[in-house]
């Protein structure tokens, strides 16, 4: 049964994933490759900061910021997950449209097997992504 | 079709008919056994007796919430989020009674924590630049 909520969910969702995109094509992408987020007035990030090295999401703005002007490669070298997320955000947007259009709730898919395995699926990416940056860093300082 | 012979004149009568139609002695229909639906694709296995098990939504969102607290935020913490309340709802639906609510709830509250912490890093930061009274 598709009710008002689904219906938020949706609209919720193409939203987010347009803002992402707006806010992504209005940011300047960072020369270094990471703290393209501090124009958003957010901190840089403590982690790299504390220990000099990348935490998994450190690139994920400049990723976009990259990706959305078409140039994948910078993309890819900012945060390779993030080219993931990214082409995963601009999905997004047809298939919110597609699902409100046939009425199929979201919360359907979310609760499925097949969505929680793609989380898990997701995360592991993430952080391979993180640790090959770091075995990068570390055979290019040896 | 199972028919249903009398047992004192030997007639064949049709299933779920209380009397015999030739002799009308009372035939014993026995209603037809109940058998559980089975469960929808994807839940966790039927109950078994013993021990609570930390469930894997629960295991990763533990991973995640810790992940939240050091470095990620909202990026590891809203996913961990997700898959702590999968649990537990699983478990409060009755469909996953084999699982440990107590660590559920614990992974849960832990991601809840580390995006609580990005968002006081947030403030913090924007009061020492002077951008908020925090």
């Amino acid at each position: 049964m598709y009710n008002r909520t689904d219906k938020s969910v949706a609209v919720g969702l193409l939203v987010a994933a347009c803002s992402v995109l707006a806010v992504a094509l209005w940011l300047k992408p960072a020369a270094c490759g990471y703290g393209t987020h501090t124009q958003l007035g957010l901190p840089p990030c403590y982690f790299l900061r504390l220990t000099n090295l990348p935490c998994p999401s450190c690139g994920l703005t400049t990723c976009f910021a990259f990706a959305v002007r078409l140039q994948f490669w910078n993309a890819f070298l900012a945060n390779p997950f993030g080219l993931l997320a990214f082409f995963f955000t601009v999905s997004l947007i047809p298939s919110t449209i597609f699902l409100h259009w046939r009425r199929v709730s979201f919360r359907r898919i979310a609760e499925s097997v097949h969505f929680t395995r793609a989380v898990y699926a997701g995360t592991t990416l993430y952080f391979i992504s993180w640790i090959s940056r770091l075995a990068i860093i570390h055979f290019a300082n040896h | 079709m199972n028919e249903i012979s009398c047992p004192r004149c030997g007639g064949a009568n049709p299933p779920n008919v209380p009397f015999c139609g030739n002799c009308g002695t009372p035939l014993s229909v026995q209603p037809p056994a109940y058998v559980p639906p089975p469960p929808p694709a994807g839940y966790y296995p039927a109950p078994v007796p013993g021990p609570r098990v930390i469930g894997n939504n629960t295991k990763w969102a533990l991973g995640l919430g810790l992940a939240a607290l050091f470095c990620c935020g909202p990026f590891t913490g809203v996913v961990g989020l997700f898959l702590a309340k999968k649990d537990m709802d699983e478990i409060a639906a009755g469909r996953a009674p084999q699982l440990d609510d107590g660590w559920a709830k614990g992974a849960f509250y832990l991601n809840i924590v580390g995006l609580v912490l990005f968002v006081l890093g947030i403030c913090l930061f924007w009061g020492r630049l002077g951008l908020g009274r925090f």
